[in-house]
């Protein structure tokens, strides 16, 4: 079933365009810098929002990737491949922030999760993945809302796809008792 | 003629243990937040500001500025001012303290 989630291929033309825009900034044009942030900046936020459930946050997350990428361009070995550098990035900056948030436990009002509510799905999502530790946080989120393969997940939190599979497993497990227990 | 057979096999019953409801949950929960106007506008300042602290015209008229202060110190006395002389208190000329 894995090859059915893998994302579509990223065209040859747009990874050229890409290379050329990287070796632009390189030389310090500022008309590249922008076009790779317009490029990339949609599914930096979108991921970043998932991850930490709070938009304001995502768009510093977002904004503090494009710059660290680029004060990192040095370390990008291929051009073309810009777009999983910051990617990459986003994500490590989102589990840090998930680190460094103080925990609180979650508050909910299970008698308000009635099925079909969208918003209160939402809100009690949000609790629940309150509950998660970041790693298995965000790697749930990677998988079931962004549709990641574990590879790609493994290369943007930068552990092996057997931890991978181990922490979506446990992440599952326990968002599932979550829910169960909020459906009370 | 077929050989599909007439009767089929018994449907396996699956509990429903939370699993897929969960998920599909936590799918619906999905953000897709646009970008905010000016999105791109504190990393164009902020590389901008960077960019220009690593040009060397940034950096040349604050040298400048040192030598000419270290020269115009130098040309005030601070190489006429002769050398204070220290003793020398090494620990050979005053013996052992046992």
């Amino acid at each position: 079933m894995q090859f059915l989630r893998t994302r579509t291929a990223v065209p040859r033309e747009f990874k050229s365009r890409e290379a050329a825009w990287v070796e632009q900034v390189r030389k310090g044009k500022e008309t590249a810098m922008t076009s790779l942030v317009e490029a990339h900046r949609a599914r930096l936020l979108r991921t970043a929002s998932n991850i930490l459930r709070d938009q304001n946050e995502a768009e510093d997350v977002a904004q503090e990737a494009f710059l660290k990428a680029f004060r990192e361009l040095h370390r990008l070995r291929d051009d073309a491949a810009f777009g999983g550098f910051v990617y990459r990035i986003a994500v490590r900056l989102c589990m840090d922030r998930l680190r460094s948030r103080r925990a609180e436990p979650a508050e909910f009002d299970c008698s308000v999760a009635g099925p079909g509510d969208r918003v209160v799905n939402r809100v009690l999502v949000e609790n629940l993945l309150a509950e998660l530790s970041p790693d298995m946080r965000a790697t749930l989120v990677l998988r079931e809302m962004e549709q990641l393969s574990y590879d790609e997940i493994a290369e943007a939190t930068g552990v092996p796809v057997g931890t991978v599979r181990s922490r979506l497993h446990a992440a599952r497990e326990k968002f599932r008792g979550l829910w169960l227990e909020a459906q009370k | 003629m077929s050989s599909i057979p007439k009767t089929r096999p018994p449907l396996e019953v699956v509990e429903n243990d939370g699993m897929l409801d969960s998920l599909s949950a936590l799918r619906e929960a999905r953000l897709e937040p646009a970008p905010s106007p000016d999105f791109d506008l504190p990393i164009i300042r902020q590389w901008r500001h960077e960019r220009s602290v690593r040009s060397p015209r940034f950096w040349t008229p604050f040298v400048i500025a040192a030598l000419v202060s270290a020269a115009l110190a130098w040309a005030l006395g601070g190489a006429a001012a002769s050398p204070v002389e220290t003793p020398d208190l090494t620990f050979s000329e005053y013996g052992s303290p046992n």
